[in-house]
Order: C-alpha cells, then structure tokens, then sequence
C-alpha cells in the first residue's frame, strides 16, 4: 500500500483528535511539617484509577523551605544551602489493588527528606498530578 | 478543601491535603484526622490542646 505523502490530502475519514479530552490534571496538592534537625519526613503522593477505565498519571512535586516563594526552593533556591539537607527521591511506582478483572492501579511517588542541620524548619510540598485517561479519576 | 492531619507518634503533627500521606519515619504510626478548612497550607498552624487540634492562620 502507498504511504500517504505530507503533501497528500488526508481522506475524510481520518479526523483530528483533540488530546485535551483525555489530559486531565488533579486539584494541587500541599502538605507542611516541621522538621528540627537529624528529623526525617517521608511524602506519598498518589492518584489511582477510576473503575474501567485505565489511567497514566505524571505527578509534579516541589519542597519549599519556610514558605513557597522561589528563593526558598529546595533544590535551587538562592536562600536554601543543600548541604543542610537530605534527599531521597522523589521515586515513581505503582501498586496493583485488585489483581481480578480489571486489573486497577494507584500510582504513586515518595520522596524522603532530612534536616541535617537546618535548624528547626518548616517544610512545604507542592503537588500536582497529570494524566491520562478517558474518563477523569480521582487523588486517593 | 478537605485537609488531614496527621499526629505522629513523636507528638509532631503535619498536615496534608487529600492524596497525600505523611510519615515521619519506620516506626511512626500517624493517627488521621480529617478536617476541613479554606486556609492555604503554607498560612496554617495547627496545635495540639489536649486532646483537640487548634486550627489557626500564620
């Protein structure tokens, strides 16, 4: 069969499909704890699928120090020194809640942090999930 | 916006909105408290009095 040239009409019956109707993006997501030094935190963020339908989740996550504002940034912020903390992740998985049927997935992501020697500071995440799917799921 | 808080067993406590989970560490077993509250994360204080939390803004 001839390849249709980029310079050929495409046939009728070939449409454009609009991405924007399965791209789909969570509420923004937050959390705070108060690290002293030597204490640790672990975060789990997650998003798992509506029933039926599948679901491909891209999750976006940064760590403010004190407050959110730019300089405060962790990694990167002119006001943070990364040498007063410890990072770990974030890590990007999944787990398998109903292995009969519709097999159906929660994704996840963990990121542990350290307060080597910050002093006693208050610690913000900032969370957000992308994904695709055909119908739109929910944070679990 | 629905918040959690969550009371760690060190007596810390940190709060999170949904879908997001907090642990301080292996042996930390946080009790979940859902509450709701319009404050924005980073303004928000809580408290422990007693055996109540004191939902506050910075």
């Amino acid at each position: 069969m001839r390849r249709i040239s980029q310079r050929d009409l495409l046939p009728i019956a070939v449409k454009s499909r609009n991405l924007a109707n399965f791209n789909f993006g969570s509420e923004e997501g937050s959390a705070q704890v108060t690290l002293a030094n030597t204490e640790q935190v672990i975060i789990t963020s997650s998003i798992s699928q509506d029933q039926k339908y599948e679901i491909f989740g891209n999750n976006y996550i940064a760590v403010y120090i004190g407050s959110i504002a730019p300089e405060n940034e962790l990694p990167g912020g002119s006001a943070v020194d990364e040498s007063q903390w410890q990072v770990i992740g974030p890590f990007f998985s999944h787990s398998s809640w109903n292995s009969s049927g519709f097999a159906r997935y929660l994704e996840y992501s963990k990121l542990y942090i350290r307060n080597i020697s910050a002093g006693s500071q208050l610690v913000i995440f900032k969370n957000k999930w992308r994904y695709l799917s055909p119908r739109e799921s929910s944070t679990a | 916006m629905k918040l959690t808080a969550f009371l760690h067993t060190d007596g810390n406590i940190s709060v999170a909105t949904e879908g997001i989970k907090i642990s301080r560490g292996t042996n930390d077993k946080p009790e979940e408290i859902e509450i709701e509250n319009s404050i924005p994360i980073d303004k928000i204080q809580i408290k422990k009095k007693g055996k109540k939390l004191e939902i506050t803004s910075k």
